[in-house]
């Protein structure tokens, strides 16, 4: 009789318990369409009027260092680099740096670019694998801006910390040598380093757009179309709900701590103070927000982390489910290890928001919310198994869940549609509005399965890193 | 009972969600159809307007009035202009045709500007409580030159919102030229960077020499205004201010001591060299590094005791300038170096500096 009645006890508290997070988990997303929303209208108003070709002909705009690492992008690094070479910006250089490809992206650079061999003195600030072929820059006046690195293996951030140690810009735009940016991606990044007084701006994170079945020609976006199959268009809808609900909410409250590692622009002496990207994550993107944050609260500067909602940076997302699971499995260990490492921060004041607010958000919403929705599976099926249910009353819980996931698909979609609008031609409406009811059921499974891996294999399969990602490459003409 | 009512309310708000979801969706299609509409209309009323505007002023007016074919245009334009949606394709299309327009044709469409009430409605914006539409109505009125509204941009001068400040200083600069640079003398708040780009390159119109005595300026209180006129100076590489540029070596603000040793370096003044090497110890940084640019230009062999200082200790970036710029003016000592040091950083640069024409 005991032992029913406590078994009774914890089934009523696990109830609660779903009840009270599911709870938690929908007043979040109600609070983040607010604060979102509210940011939106206040850019857009600040932003509608802003001249931003008198940064082309001025003298005195910071100087900018685009990063991008490549490994085996031997397909389109001449385009790609040639796309970045045409950015809108006076005073920029462009630093590709090769981490050990084992094809010839560094000889299709060399001829494309009649890049030679130079000297190259490098003080490593940072620690790095070292140079394997050397530094390279381009006999042609009109490649001036391009240096090329061929060095040993390291992984991204590895890559990326050498591309730092020779930088001597002011600002540092690391970003995926694969994306694509619009000739007036860094003039807009660079914009709220210039504009804040009040404030360190340490870094400013962009809206990343999926690329797949657009048109692109020669480096540049030539037209914007819906991609065909169902894997991408759903993760266009979870992109456009990331990155124009969430991230710019929290951008509302200056509690971002991720910048995308697709396109972000940081403040150079702030990166090499914290010491670069740490290259025993695979979260390296949110660690180094994570760690410059840390770094500002623990020496009392005011500072901020901005965010830029305009579509500047697209790239191509995974097109099968194996690669989408494999990349989704990286973001979880690369989350799990960024909060592991600062847990310090968790819910202590001295951080502030940071502390307070953004962290446990973090742990809770993003980090334990996989495991409490497969636990919420696992309790339902022995329900099914052991007692008797009352199907009326799930199905009913299973519908509401799933109506207000669609509402908020929804209303990232009239987010878009009121700002931005990128996806204009017809049709593209009822292909949305399809996207928006089967999402659920064709995408998010398989973003639970890849988080519970994701988990499974940083307790238990250490070893394992980045996982592959095979690109078609966005230049199909 | 309790569980009928819990089902109940249950089923209520699945009721209520799919009823919302249904209403996004004819939303949805409502929008992206009254958008694309929306589109289709101002692309038609744009193009009809370019062609109003263009007709009128190729159209030769009766004297001094208003030619026939003039007046219907004013008149078709007049009522647009009190539509929201039309009077920003209208403004829109003015700001294009103004910039490829020259000499009587700009003042014939300041005229019509005038005339079709637009400028009565951007007046009206800068009574708006939105610092926005303020904003905005300044910089139309800048780029339809509207003098005669000086005064009541004056009162923006030192708005709280860096966007109308900016704009009003943009607009004094732009249609005042040399007595608008003045009203930054009366600028109590800050200028952002993204604010001196805007101006410096509104000053690059002006001829260098049309720039007053740019001593007085170097006196403000304005840590902000003291770091543009700097920039200025730089750009116009008025030197004139020699005496004050040295006095503002003992500034409080770090930047602006920056600023002027750059400046210095940049006109190849010496004479703050020996003050400078003598609170050496005192300097931030970023002065060390910008004094050490002034050096590696203006260095003798009379430096030499200074630089040895630097060339085994300090920051990595001191040390590599100290020991170049020591190669530079005096090679016996840095061979001297060369084959004594025994710091590893201090040895990798010089093995740098003998074996390399690099970067």
């Amino acid at each position: 009789m005991d032992f029913e009645n406590t078994f009774r006890i914890v089934l009523i508290g696990l109830e609660y318990f779903f009840l009270i997070f599911s709870i938690l988990i929908i007043s979040s997303y109600v609070i983040l369409a607010y604060f979102s929303s509210r940011e939106t209208k206040t850019y857009l108003k600040k932003n509608n009027f802003v001249e931003y070709k008198d940064l082309l002909s001025s003298k005195i705009p910071p100087s900018i260092s685009i990063i991008a690492p490549a490994f085996n992008e031997s397909l389109n690094i001449v385009e790609n680099v040639r796309s970045l070479l045409s950015i809108h910006y006076v005073n920029y250089n462009v630093i590709i740096v090769n981490d050990g490809s084992k094809d010839d992206s560094l000889e299709k650079l060399i001829a494309a670019y009649s890049l030679i061999k130079v000297d190259y003195f490098i003080h490593n600030k940072i620690e790095t694998q070292p140079l394997r072929k050397g530094v390279f820059k381009s006999k042609n006046p009109a490649f001036d801006k391009l240096i090329v690195i061929d060095k040993e293996n390291g992984g991204k951030a590895d890559a990326l910390n050498f591309g730092i140690n020779i930088s001597q810009s002011k600002y540092l735009a690391c970003i995926d040598v694969d994306c694509l940016l619009l000739e007036d991606s860094l003039q807009r990044m660079v914009k709220p380093f210039l504009d804040t007084n009040d404030k360190k701006v340490i870094a400013s994170g962009g809206v990343i757009r999926i690329a797949n079945s657009c048109k692109i020609e020669n480096g540049k976006l030539i037209e914007i179309n819906f991609p065909k199959k169902w894997i991408e268009r759903a993760q266009v809808l979870e992109y456009l709900r990331s990155f124009l609900l969430g991230r710019m909410a929290w951008a509302r409250l200056n509690g971002l701590l991720v910048i995308s590692g697709a396109f972000g622009m940081f403040d150079r002496e702030i990166a090499i103070k914290v010491g670069g990207y740490d290259t025993n994550t695979v979260g390296e993107d949110m660690e180094i927000i994570v760690r410059m944050r840390r770094y500002m609260e623990e020496t009392k500067q005011k500072y901020k982390v901005a965010y830029i909602p305009d579509p500047l940076c697209w790239t191509e997302a995974p097109d099968n489910y194996k690669i989408f699971i494999s990349q989704r499995n990286r973001w979880t260990r690369g989350t799990i290890e960024t909060l592991k490492i600062h847990k310090k921060i968790g819910l202590n004041p001295k951080y502030g928001i940071l502390g307070m607010l953004s962290f446990p958000y973090w742990f809770i919403f993003e980090r334990l919310a996989p495991i409490v929705e497969v636990a919420g599976i696992v309790y339902f099926v022995l329900l099914v198994v052991f007692r008797e249910i009352n199907w009326s009353f799930v199905l009913g819980i299973f519908l509401i869940a799933y109506l207000f996931s669609l509402i908020f698909s929804f209303v990232a979609i009239f987010s878009e549609e009121l700002t931005y609008r990128q996806y204009k031609k017809k049709g593209i409406g009822l292909i949305l509005v399809l996207t928006i009811i089967l999402e659920p059921l064709i995408l998010h499974p398989f973003v639970l399965y890849a988080a519970i891996k994701g988990n499974i294999d940083y307790y238990f399969n250490k070893n394992k890193k980045w996982g592959v990602m095979t690109r078609k490459g966005l230049s199909k003409k | 009972m309790d569980t009928f009512w819990l089902e109940y309310i249950i089923w209520m708000i699945v009721a209520i969600l799919a009823l919302i979801i249904t209403f996004f969706i004819l939303m949805l299609k409502i929008l992206r159809y009254h958008n694309k509409l929306k589109d289709s209309k101002i692309l038609a009323y744009k193009n009809e307007t370019e062609h109003l505007l263009i007709e009128y002023i190729y159209s030769e007016k009766k004297g001094l009035n208003f030619s026939n074919c003039q007046l219907d245009i004013i008149k078709k334009i007049k009522n647009d202009v009190l539509n929201k949606q039309k009077r920003k394709v209208i403004t829109a299309v003015f700001v294009n045709l103004i910039q490829e327009v020259s000499g009587e044709l700009i003042d014939s469409m300041r005229e019509l500007y005038e005339e079709i009430g637009l400028l009565y409605c951007t007046e009206k914006n800068l009574e708006s409580n939105q610092s926005n539409l303020i904003a905005l109505a300044i910089r139309d009125l800048r780029r339809f030159k509207i003098k005669k509204v000086e005064k009541k941009i004056d009162k923006f001068i030192n708005h709280p919102r860096k966007e109308v400040r900016r704009e009003a200083h943009l607009y004094f600069i732009q249609l005042f030229k040399l007595k608008g640079l003045e009203n930054l003398k009366k600028l109590k708040l800050p200028l952002t960077e993204w604010d001196q780009i805007q101006l410096l390159n509104e000053l690059k119109n002006f001829n260098s020499l049309e720039l007053p005595d740019i001593s007085n300026w170097l006196k403000l209180e304005n840590d902000y205004v003291l770091i543009f006129i700097l920039n200025v100076i730089k750009i116009f590489n008025r030197i004139d201010a020699k005496e004050e540029l040295l006095d503002l070596l003992n500034h409080q603000n770090p930047d602006i001591r920056v600023k002027v040793i750059d400046l210095l370096d940049h006109f190849e003044i010496t004479e703050a060299n020996p003050k400078l090497k003598e609170r050496y110890n005192n300097l931030t940084h970023k002065e060390k590094s910008v004094f050490f640019n002034l050096i590696e230009k203006t260095a003798t062999i009379e430096d030499t005791s200074f630089l040895k200082k630097f060339v085994y200790q300090e920051t990595f970036e001191i040390k590599f300038k100290a020991l170049k710029i020591l190669k530079g003016i005096n090679q016996k000592e840095y061979n001297l170096i060369s084959k004594e040091s025994r710091n590893i950083e201090s040895n990798e640069i010089i093995h740098f500096l003998n074996s390399s024409y690099g970067f």
